[in-house]
């Protein structure tokens, strides 16, 4: 708490600040107030916010400010204020998924996700940007604006959770959740200098959550810290009966895991994959991040994954053919409220043919298999978390190397598509900063279920490193 | 399947998809399907292999084995 103490309130991560309200140092209401304060002072900068419930948050602080007081206790999430992507369902307050199809859609009911996190007492702030539908990495949305990325406002923050993003590395909440289809809370984590952690398909619950992609959807939290990750991940993951792909699967205390280090972990990296067409920043950020971890005493194997190419083209059939049945009647019938970049990916869903999603699918078990496989020599896959650093404000292509252009979409998935097709957890940490001052992330891929090891790896590695400590400066 | 896609295409699987683009939008669609089908197409043809003849799609991991939860 001694580093808390020479900062202001909203820059606290959420365990400094749950203990902060444990010990009662703190009320619910000064740390919502603080946030708000703070979401006043960087909204104009930074667009992370489709909608503030500034007035509700305070009311929910009030109570939870009373409970406590009253000696209920609910635990580390209690009085925290948290942010929520917006196309997960919040009973009475709007839910647009960044669209302007659902732009005055108000749900009855809460999504599962965060449903549990009102009752382990988080205080909702609001409900930040997205790109349109999450159909896309940029979070450049024609509707309620891009959002910035706060380390260069120039910059872009990534997506399709790149609000989520933002508000955390901007300090505008203590948390957020994201969604991940094909990276959108990894990529944005990455760019933003955040921690985000997609979990196995079916351990967190997707009920009211507005789909992507079906078959590769989840919803995972975005924090400052690993610490703090798991402290959310904690109350989200876990079966739904409302959820007909949740899984039945115990749930262990991430927390209690946490500070187990990494000897004698053995880390994969496949480096003709892994270490391949991306720019040289982030590849020396990962490679010395791989050596820290060696220093803690982790092994690092080079593993072959004979079909690891292909992943990109399979990701983008599936994510393209499960929206594009989504949206079929909303493209039919309003075709102009959706945005130019977003309308075209769902009239090229429609044209691909059933036998490509088929084998895309196929290759998705072939690719899994390869993967379970190798978990038999290895504890976790590391690897970028993209292959580049944040690109200027609506960038729709990238150069990586050599100086060619390169399409946004398919550049940004080389990466996270892999833990997407395979439906393996996958967190991106923060591991360093380019020489013009934007973050790098790294992702740890684990077993499927085995969030516990990625969080573990993640805590030793952040205990040995200070990338996630820094913070962007607004002024 | 041809790997290009041309404009004069996309009229034909706008019939097939039961979608009227107007023709200004076919050029974005069939400048994406031309990156895309050939990149599904060499998909398609490795997993058409014998060799992967036994995989079927995997399209949700609702009931994972036992050997896949990593032990407690």
């Amino acid at each position: 708490m001694k580093q808390a103490a020479t900062r202001d309130l909203h820059q606290s991560t959420l365990l400094e600040a749950a203990e902060l309200v444990e010990q009662r140092k703190v009320s619910p209401l000064e740390l919502t107030d603080a946030v708000l304060k703070q979401i006043e002072r960087a909204e104009p900068k930074i667009n992370a916010f489709i909608t503030v419930v500034a007035d509700q948050a305070r009311a929910v602080a009030r109570a939870h400010e009373a409970m406590i007081a009253a000696g209920y206790y609910l635990g580390p999430l209690h009085g925290i204020p948290i942010a929520l992507k917006d196309n997960l369902y919040t009973k009475g307050i709007r839910s647009t998924a960044g669209s302007k199809v659902l732009g005055d859609f108000v749900p009855n009911d809460d999504a599962t996700v965060a449903a549990r996190l009102k009752a382990a007492g988080a205080i909702i702030v609001g409900k930040t940007n997205m790109h349109e539908f999450a159909w896309g990495g940029t979070t450049d949305n024609p509707h309620y604006g891009p959002t910035r990325n706060p380390w260069n406002t120039e910059r872009f923050p990534a997506g399709s959770s790149g609000g989520s993003g933002a508000a955390v590395a901007a300090r505008e909440c203590f948390g957020a959740i994201g969604t991940d289809t094909g990276g959108s809370i990894r990529l944005p984590a990455a760019v933003n200098g955040v921690t985000g952690i997609r979990p196995t398909i079916g351990r967190v619950s997707n009920h009211n959550i507005v789909p992507l992609a079906w078959s590769m959807d989840t919803a995972g939290p975005m924090t400052r810290t690993v610490a703090d990750c798991a402290a959310m991940f904690n109350v989200i993951a876990g079966h739904d009966p409302k959820d007909e792909a949740s899984a039945r699967v115990p749930v262990p205390d991430y927390m209690a895991q946490l500070n187990v280090g990494v000897r004698g972990i053995r880390v994969g990296v496949v480096p003709d994959y892994f270490f391949s067409h991306l720019q040289p920043a982030v590849h020396d950020a990962v490679r010395s991040a791989l050596k820290v971890l060696e220093g803690e005493k982790a092994q690092i194997l080079d593993v072959e994954i004979a079909n690891i190419q292909g992943n990109i083209s399979a990701q983008l059939t599936i994510e393209s053919a499960e929206p594009s049945t989504y949206h079929q009647h909303w493209l039919r019938s309003r075709p102009q409220d959706y945005g130019e970049d977003v309308r075209v990916l769902l009239e090229v869903g429609e044209m691909l043919l059933a036998t490509h999603y088929i084998q895309a699918q196929r290759y998705r078990t072939l690719l899994r298999h390869e993967f379970i496989e190798a978990f038999e020599n290895v504890d976790v896959f590391i690897c970028p978390t993209l292959p580049f650093v944040a690109t200027p404000v609506r960038s729709t292509s990238v150069v990586i190397e050599g100086g060619d252009e390169e399409d946004m979409l398919s550049a940004i998935m080389q990466y996270t598509g892999v833990a997407s097709l395979t439906g393996l957890p996958s967190m991106s940490v923060p591991c360093g900063f380019s020489p013009d001052g934007l973050p790098i992330g790294m992702q740890i891929i684990g077993r499927p279920f085995d969030e516990a090891t990625i969080f573990r790896v993640g805590h030793q590695y952040q205990q040995a490193t200070d990338w996630h400590a820094r913070e962007p400066n607004l002024a | 399947m041809s790997d290009e896609i041309t404009e004069k295409e996309i009229e034909v699987f706008e019939r097939l998809a039961d979608l009227k683009l107007k023709a200004e939008r076919r050029a974005a669609v069939a400048g994406i399907l031309s990156v895309w089908v050939p990149a599904a197409n060499e998909l398609s043809r490795k997993m058409a292999e014998a060799r992967h003849r036994s995989l079927a799609p995997n399209v949700r991991f609702t009931h994972p084995s036992a050997d896949e939860v990593a032990e407690r």
